[in-house]
């Protein structure tokens, strides 16, 4: 085998490593929006995202289980208001998936090139 | 583009998002055209006083209120990152300049004809102070053309008291439309109906 030929079956394994949390278009989009806000509640979330309710629900409770957004429940005028936020676990996560992603790209693009 | 640069551009972009959402509730143009309808009116039967100027201006102190009561829970909240910038605080210390001047002058006001200078370092003033609350650079444009406008009109006299009245019942008529569409676009859904 080839030096090429093995660097091109590391960054083929290298999608087996992808964070499967954060390769979903939509908690892709959440952590995004996140990311770039100190914090949001749960209807700015809905509308920036454009996901339905129930998706958005399901997609943060699967967030905030592996750590990667707290939610801060409380009550405003006896309505009640989630903020989300994202921890320093999840930017690192979102950071380490965008390089992953970055050299699959990167290896792709070169493989197409060559 | 670079990394740090995709993600200024998609904070800019969201917060330009957020700030055009967050006022098509048309409330800042209730507000607005109510002072012109005031202003329009005091200058018609030659009567500018400071109560006339808190008849016109006092429903702004509200703004922030109607604001949490009927667009936030509508539209949600994002507290986003405020990078300002000195330039930012050198404007909004600007605009502080601006309504105390606004305020000393409107306390001194003795003649409807001086009325132009309170009003105009009252608009500036809110408009350069809008730009520091909101982190917006691009409020700026319109901050020095509305009032740059408003001095122009009166120097050159195509402004009328009927005018003012007209322009600021139109933009009511507008407000209240923009706000009866934004009720009906955006309900107020309560959170627990979702499983968060």
């Amino acid at each position: 085998m080839s030096k090429k030929d093995s660097a091109n079956n590391v960054h083929i394994e290298k999608i087996d490593e992808i964070d499967q949390i954060i390769h979903s278009p939509s908690r892709l989009k959440i952590l995004i929006v996140l990311a770039e806000v100190v914090k949001a509640d749960f209807t700015f979330l809905v509308l920036t995202t454009g996901l339905t309710r129930g998706n958005l629900s399901a997609n943060l409770r699967k967030l905030e289980e592996v750590g990667y957004i707290t939610i801060e429940k409380s009550f405003v005028n006896r309505v009640s208001r989630s903020m989300i936020q994202l921890t320093d676990h999840g930017m690192m996560a979102l950071k380490s998936y965008q390089a992953d992603m970055q050299m699959i790209i990167d290896a792709l693009l070169s493989e197409l090139g060559s | 583009m670079n990394t740090i640069d995709s993600h200024k551009k998609l904070e800019t972009e969201l917060k330009k998002r957020a700030f055009l959402t967050f006022h098509n509730d048309g409330i800042i143009d209730i507000l607005m055209g109510w002072d012109l309808v005031v202003i329009g009116v005091s200058l018609y039967l030659h009567n500018m006083s400071p109560l006339t100027a808190f008849i016109g201006l006092g429903p702004l102190l509200f703004y922030g209120l109607l604001k949490y009561e009927i667009t936030l829970p509508r539209l949600g909240h994002a507290q986003f990152r405020m990078h300002r910038s000195f330039s930012v605080w050198l404007i909004g210390a600007v605009g502080g300049v601006f309504l105390l001047a606004a305020v000393i002058s409107g306390i001194f006001i003795r003649s409807s004809s001086w009325f132009v200078g309170p009003i105009s370092f009252a608009l500036m003033g809110i408009a350069f102070t809008m730009v520091l609350i909101t982190g917006f650079n691009r409020i700026l444009a319109y901050a020095i053309l509305i009032p740059l406008f408003f001095i122009v009109g009166f120097g050159l006299k195509f402004l009328s008291p009927e005018m003012i009245m007209a322009t600021g019942g139109i933009l009511m008529v507008v407000g209240i439309w923009m706000l009866v569409k934004f009720l009906r676009t955006h309900p107020i859904q309560a959170e627990e109906d979702d499983l968060v």
